[in-house]
């Protein structure tokens, strides 16, 4: 019964859970939950285009996607509006958008409908009174018949409807093309027909649309999609018109033909345009919402009647702009002015503004360039017809925008006049000598001019960075008629990119302006990461990546995932831009490459997978460096063939020129079958080859050992071959799918790997190659090539236990060459985002875990109503909850993360043996006590499992081990490297050569301590009659304690298995007793002790040291036992006295060796120095000092015995401010050094303007700080 | 290859041609198979996690498993998604192969699962042999359409026949007994055979026909 009772009780939970899912967290009105948030409070650039409006703001009610719902902010920046917002979910759903899992963070079920229908009852009530309603691409079928026609009763008393994109498309938030059945007649009285009218000659005449990415249609059966061009692309828009009236109101389609591809970049009040470099074209976006002024203006009745009009008046010329016909065949029309006018003539040329009406006060009057830097900006009184001259301006496009004031200030109208200033002469193009630059090389390249220089006529080239700032101007080298060759030094870059600026001018001015730009990769990644992941990101979402992308970084946002996958090169240059790092997402390899492949028959061998064939391949770019001949290498696993890998050559050569801490080559792919533990891969012909020779390798070359070992009758090496897990259970033959499945894991796909990055390191120097994914790997191969990852922990409680593993793994196997983050979502509330001391935490636990940082996903989805987000919608404000977390990554950014970063982690000198074909051993016993890995996942991750609970077991008591592999024990690690101990918690199976380094260790006096019957299978997964090390475990029922030559072998049976669920429960049962055997037999103590008020041991504060010379660094982290878990005192002993500082507040807590500290859930991080710092001092060049010149500043650390200091490892965080206190970010930078001086290196640019700088030095442990002031002078 | 496509289209023809005079003969025959499992079907799959930990515990309390398994895989009846029971054959089977059902219940998940609907008359068939009760169980599920809010509204036994040591075929109708539905109205209904710590019940046959609604 009571088997009944439990299975009744799991389908009741399962059925709650279920349940929870009709609710959001946090729900409607929580302040962490987004949804009808909307401040309004955030400004980007914009062109008030008709605010203030004449006649007072128009009252308007938006009908909108949650996620888009930033673009009522933009319209009312450009429109004077008083705005109500219902958002729903999406283009094609009204209330059911995507979510994911128990405590996804959209609204979603019930409440999403409650909620939904709530507001569109209350804002759609006939009680108000709106002067426009404004339905933003939502699918007409998707809107309830009851909202639609609320809406037209609306309209029907007089209020304007504005519809862009009008459109059928069937719910579904995933629907992109299945359109409603049938015909609507109201929809098509509504929006499909009328003519654009006077609404259309309007925009026309007043939009400068021959510049923009929009093309008008007079029809909609004329629109033709760009033949050959993939919207997702490259895209323009195409624009139609219609105007109709519904009884009072008017109303407007404005139909941009997007309805399947606005979602991608948050379109839902603007076209969506595609550029192939990700460029986001501000001004084209300040325009679209120019012409939805324009219709919200008409369907109001409050069109402007002035009739406001642009004239430009230039001499004829022949000058036509020189077009490149490859993206000319992307596009419509060259989206070149047709107005074109002759530099030499431009003084000749005459703007004339007219306009009919007799209210006008003022015209604001600008001339700025396409790009929309304005050139000239001012506001002129009134006159019937106002004429201005050009200036005299380099070759390019230009805008001449001007609004029609009346007394009060407010627009009457507002229009746009395009032109283009043509030139004989120009830059055809500059070239430089490298495709990337180091620091200390030299730029050269060469300037070709159309023709022969002119008298007079100059040319000037410089060196242009991210930040905007002039740092250096070329040596011209030869001047040649129309060549001019030049070089430039890299010297002190503060970006990733310089623009190299090519100039040619007269005595007027610039003739004509080009640019190159120039890499100067960083591959130096010593700072705490905080990295934008699956997120709206510069170069790659329209509007939101750019705004996101400088947004972002206030809140300590420093990197973003990269999509060479995708060959998305331009993004690499677009983070530069932003001054974002890119982490490269280089390939998603694996069996698993489409979800087609995960519907294999497990019970077929799939032998068309053959991943050894394909490290051949690589193997021979890695070796010459060239190309394959796809002859020679036919074979393709999907899309994965000589052909795709010679692609990939060209990428990594242009990825090469930036920086990136490693290089992600798979994700969730696995080797077929492998998630679902039934693998059926790895029949290939090179497979087996493989295969065979690794058996006889294995076997000494002795067939009848393997037949002995697999029960198998082979005759011959040829018929030896893999096994599906069926047939081995069938035929009673495990231990070959063991040997099968370990050299799987072990030597194809980890090998393939190390190939990869092996081929990967030919193209982009030194290249670190990871995993962004679970832990299907065999990472004692990893040692000096996936040493890198985004790692999957946390996200639950007590990941600081929990996944311990997945972290310790690639630490112990290659600590000096890892780069490993953690991951953070917003896809579901979990655990880290629950509280405020949750989110206090998460930040300080990456750092204390060893990682070098987190990645932050969220905005995923266009389709949701509500979450997702750690914004309000429109990105006004931060949501308290990522407020919390941006907190504390800007506090560990200050200079203390990079020294932690740069710390060793202490290790006790226990070494854990983790032998990876244990792992099918264990397969084989589902049973057992405790596996080898231990979660639902557990045939791909690493956590759970006794390993895991060593693990756990070991760092409670402060003793964090070693983790080490069989081979390792057969090359004497063991002895080189001084351990004292060696846990072996689940080894089953094991090698003979195992088992002599092990005997020899204990002999030679090493403690060994043992759970899971170490040794009574063979490593090829055979049961033994009788255990390998018997003789050091004689007692295997209980605990035992056997002498052994000079050592001792402990069994410790019920005490490491489990120990991880126990101590989170508070049980610390067994600590105790291997905290007593690694003291008296292996001399092993922890760095530091903690004990409560009794002077009991704490096991329960997870507890990180760090050493970096004499310094100590020490991150202590309470486990979770609960919400209302109190203030508990606890005593740090330390092993000699210290001045102990409190990091997070920076203040000196004494001169100890005990230390009384109280602790909580929150995160506490200590540093210990020998020396106590008395004060901080700044000195160098404070005289009048010319742009141009590097500035070097001495920082000196004044210690209460300076001499004490010398190996004292420490960090200032930099700043330098202008006058008006504002930060010139480019010299933010954290300084690492020992002793008691360090120095600062400030490259002034040339362009700096003359003033006073302070320079502000921070001690990031004692909080010191210090100031110095930078008198510029004039160039 | 070419002869094997020529049966596999013959066949499919011929199974079409059943189906097509089922279907003619529904308007004489309203009832409908929806369950029949003859137990004749196994596979070996792999032991799920929430198989090995609930069956770690019941090795340690000393009960043996309710199904058969070697390595990391059991053996499973054709159409469940998770254990059903062990195959037994030979003279203790019915014919071919039945199933042994001790101190377990089959087909919740998947198998009997969204199957019974209320208000919904069913007729049944059964060959049981053994000790002990056969029990076909509902689990009825409800949701507060208002709140979202989920309950269970009750376990009723819809099939409860004792069994003796020679095999029976039992027959019968059942139907979900009524409930309050006022606030909670029925979401889901799964069902599953169990048999009891004590009792051991060789099953075979197993056959539900959904009759017309009363």
């Amino acid at each position: 019964m009571r088997f009944l009772l439990r299975c009744t009780l799991f389908s009741i939970t399962s059925a709650l859970f279920l349940s929870v899912t009709l609710w959001a967290t946090p729900p409607f009105g929580d302040p962490n939950q987004p949804y009808d948030q909307l401040p309004g409070t955030l400004e980007t650039p914009h062109v008030p285009w008709a605010r203030p409006c004449a006649g007072g703001p128009l009252r308007a009610l938006f009908i909108l996607p949650y996620s888009d719902a930033r673009e009522v902010v933009e319209i009312s920046q450009r429109l004077e509006l008083d705005y109500t917002v219902i958002m729903n979910a999406g283009h094609t759903a009204w209330e059911e958008g995507y979510s994911e899992g128990d405590t996804t963070t959209p609204l979603v079920g019930v409440e999403a409908k409650l909620v939904l229908e709530s507001l569109v009852k209350e804002r759609l009530s006939l009680e108000n009174r709106y002067d426009v309603i404004v339905i933003g691409k939502v699918s007409w079928a998707v809107i309830p018949p009851a909202v639609r026609s609320r809406i037209l009763e609306h309209v029907a008393r007089g209020t304007g409807l504005v519809c862009v994109t009008p459109h059928r498309l069937n719910a579904g938030y995933s629907n992109r093309t299945v359109v409603a059945e049938g015909r609507d007649a109201l929809f098509e009285r509504l929006f499909e027909t009328g003519e654009g009218g006077p609404l259309e000659t309007w925009i026309r005449q007043s939009t400068p649309l021959d510049t923009l990415p929009i093309q008008p249609i007079a029809a909609q059966d004329s629109f033709e999609p760009l033949a050959g061009v993939p919207p997702h692309d490259y895209a323009q828009t195409t624009l139609r018109l219609t105007t109709s009236q519904h009884e009072q109101g008017r109303v407007v389609g404005l139909d941009y033909f997007d309805a399947a591809t606005a979602r991608r970049h948050s379109n839902s009040l603007t076209p969506y345009w595609n550029h192939p470099s990700g460029d986001h074209d501000a001004v084209a976006y300040d325009f679209s919402f120019a012409i939805l002024a324009r219709c919200l203006l008409w369907s109001t009745r409050r069109q402007a009647a002035a009739h406001l009009a642009i004239t430009l008046s230039t001499p004829q010329t022949t000058l036509t702009a020189a077009q490149d016909p490859a993206v000319r065949r992307l596009r419509w029309h060259a989206q070149v002015p047709h107005r074109v006018v002759a530099r030499q003539s431009l003084s000749d040329a005459r703007v004339e503004i007219t306009a009919a009406t007799d209210r006008a006060d003022s015209l604001q009057y600008q001339l700025r360039t396409r790009e929309g830097a304005v050139v000239q900006q001012e506001t002129l009184p009134w006159a019937p017809a106002i004429q201005r001259s050009l200036p005299i301006l380099p070759r390019g496009d230009y805008l001449i925008d001007v609004r029609l004031l009346d007394k009060a200030g407010a627009v009457l109208d507002f229009a746009s006049q395009s032109f283009r200033v043509e030139a004989a002469q120009r830059v055809d193009e500059i070239t430089l000598d490298r495709p990337w630059y180091e620091v200390g090389q030299n730029i050269r390249g060469t300037l070709h001019c159309q023709r022969p220089l002119a008298a007079g006529q100059t040319v000037e080239v410089h060196a242009v960075d991210t930040w905007g700032r002039t740092v250096a101007t070329a040596t011209l080298h030869s001047v040649a008629n129309d060549l001019v060759e030049f070089s430039i030094p890299v010297r002190n870059p503060l970006s990733e990119l310089w623009d190299i600026v090519g100039q040619i001018s007269d005595p007027a001015g610039a003739v004509d302006v080009r640019s190159i730009p120039a890499p100067i990769p960083n591959r130096s990644f010593e700072d705490y990461m905080f990295m934008l992941i699956f997120s709206p990101t510069p170069g790659r979402s329209h509007w939101k990546g750019d705004l996101y992308g400088r947004l972002m970084r206030k809140y300590g946002i420093n990197s973003t995932f990269t999509y060479l996958i995708y060959s998305y090169q331009q993004q690499f240059v677009q983070n530069a831009r932003h001054h974002l790092r890119s982490v490269a997402y280089a390939e998603h390899h694996g069996e698993i490459l489409s979800p087609a492949d995960d519907q294999r028959d497990p019970n077929q061998e799939q032998a068309d997978f053959d991943l050894v064939e394909i490290s051949r391949m690589l193997r021979r770019v890695a070796a010459t460096g060239e190309k394959l001949d796809p002859r020679e290498f036919p074979f393709r696993m999907q899309y994965i063939g000589a052909e795709f890998i010679n692609g990939r050559i060209d990428q990594y050569k242009q990825a090469a020129r930036f920086g990136s801490p490693f290089y992600t080559l798979t994700g969730e792919n696995y080797l077929s079958g492998e998630f679902s533990s039934r693998e059926n891969s790895g029949f290939g012909a090179t497979t087996t080859r493989v295969f065979q020779a690794w058996c006889r390798q294995q076997y000494g070359d002795d067939l009848a050992k393997l037949n002995a070992e697999w029960n198998t009758p082979f005759d011959s090496w040829e018929q030896v071959r893999g096994i599906l897990l069926t047939e081995a259970v069938e035929q009673d033959q495990l231990p070959r799918w063991v040997d099968f499945r370990y050299f799987m894991r072990s030597r194809v796909w980890s090998q393939y790997f190390i190939d990869l990055t092996k081929m990967m390191r030919r193209f982009i120097p030194h290249a670190r190659t990871g995993r962004v994914g679970h832990d299907h790997h065999d990472f004692s191969r990893y040692r000096h090539e996936m040493t890198c990852s985004k790692l999957y922990i946390g996200q639950e409680i007590h990941p600081q236990w929990r996944h311990a593993m997945t972290v310790e793994l690639p630490q112990s196997f290659a600590a000096e060459r890892s780069f490993l983050m953690a991951p953070q979502s917003v896809l579901r509330w979990n655990y880290d985002h629950q509280s405020p001391v949750h989110r206090e935490r998460y930040p300080w636990l990456v750092l204390m875990l060893g990682l070098n940082g987190f990645d932050w996903e969220n905005c995923l989805h266009p389709s949701t109503l509500g979450g997702l987000s750690c914004f309000t919608p429109d990105f006004s404000e931060a949501l308290p909850f990522f407020k919390d977390y941006a907190r504390e990554v800007r506090s560990i950014q200050r200079g203390i993360g990079k020294l932690t970063i740069a710390a060793q982690p202490q290790r006790a000198q226990v070494a854990l043996l983790w032998a990876p074909y244990n792992h099918y051993i264990s397969r084989l016993l589902p049973f057992e006590e405790n596996g080898f890995s231990g979660t639902w996942l557990s045939n791909i991750s690493v956590i759970g499992g006794a390993p895991a609970d060593a693990l756990t077991l070991l760092n409670s008591i402060r003793l964090r081990p070693t983790i080490i592999a069989p081979e390792d024990l057969q090359a004497g690690i063991l002895q080189q490297r001084g351990f004292r101990a060696l846990v072996l918690p689940y080894n089953k199976g094991m090698s003979p050569s195992e088992v002599v380094a092990i005997r020899e260790f204990v002999a030679e006096g090493g403690l060994v301590i043992a759970a899971n019957d170490p040794a009574t299978y063979t490593q090829h997964g055979r049961p033994l009659e009788e255990g390998q090390l018997a003789d050091l475990f004689p007692v295997t029922d209980q605990r035992h304690l056997q002498p052994f030559g000079k050592g001792q072998a402990a069994y410790l049976p019920n005490l490491i298995n489990g120990y991880t669920q126990r101590l989170e429960n508070g049980d610390f049962g067994g600590a105790e007793v291997v905290v007593d055997l690694l003291h008296k037999h292996a001399n092993q103590q922890p760095p530091l002790e903690l004990v409560d008020a009794a002077g009991h041991p704490r096991y329960d504060i997870f507890t990180r040291v760090f050493q970096h010379g004499s310094t100590q660094l020490i991150g202590l982290l309470a486990t979770d036992f609960g919400e209302d878990q109190k203030m508990s005192p606890v005593q740090l002993k330390l092993p000699a006295a210290g001045y102990v500082y409190d990091v997070r507040t920076q203040s000196l807590l004494g001169f100890t060796d005990r230390l009384e500290r109280n602790i909580d859930l929150r995160p506490q991080f200590l540093a210990i120095l020998p020396v106590r710092v008395e004060s901080l001092e700044l000195t160098g060049a404070v005289t009048p000092i010319r742009p141009g010149t590097t500035v070097t500043l001495t920082g000196r650390v004044h210690f209460n015995d300076d001499a004490q200091a010398e190996t004292t490892a420490q960090a200032v965080h930099v700043r330098v401010l202008d006058a008006q206190d504002h930060e010139l970010e480019w010299f933010r930078q954290n300084v690492v050094f020992s002793g008691t001086t360090f120095q600062l290196s400030l490259p002034l640019a040339l362009s700096l303007e003359p003033g006073r700088y302070r320079v502000r030095v921070e001690h990031a442990i004692a909080g010191s700080t210090a100031t110095t002031t930078l008198e510029v002078t004039a160039p | 290859m070419t002869c094997l496509r020529v049966v596999m289209i013959v066949l499919s023809l011929f199974a079409m041609q059943r189906l097509v005079l089922v279907q003619a003969a529904e308007p004489q025959d309203p009832s409908r198979l929806i369950i029949h499992d003859d137990f004749e079907i196994w596979s070996w799959e792999p032991i799920t996690f929430g198989m090995r930990a609930s069956g770690r515990k019941r090795l340690q309390a000393g009960q043996s498993l309710p199904f058969e398994h070697r390595g990391p895989l059991y053996r499973r009846a054709k159409g469940f998604a998770l254990p059903s029971g062990r195959r037994v054959a030979g003279s203790e089977a019915l014919e071919g192969h039945s199933v042994l059902l001790q101190d377990c219940q089959i087909g919740l998940h998947g198998r009997y699962s969204f199957i019974i609907r209320p208000a919904t008359k069913y007729r049944y068939e059964v060959s049981l042999k053994g000790s002990g009760t056969f029990h076909f169980r509902a689990w009825v599920g409800a949701t507060n359409p208002t709140t979202g809010e989920f309950r269970w509204l009750g376990f009723p036994n819809l099939i409860k026949l004792p069994v003796t040591e020679s095999w029976q075929t039992e027959r019968g109708e059942f139907q979900l007994p009524e409930f309050d539905v006022t606030t909670f109205k029925v979401a889901k209904v799964s069902c599953a055979i169990v048999v009891e710590e004590a009792d051991r019940i060789l099953v075979d046959n197993f056959s539900i026909w959904s009759l017309a609604a009363p």
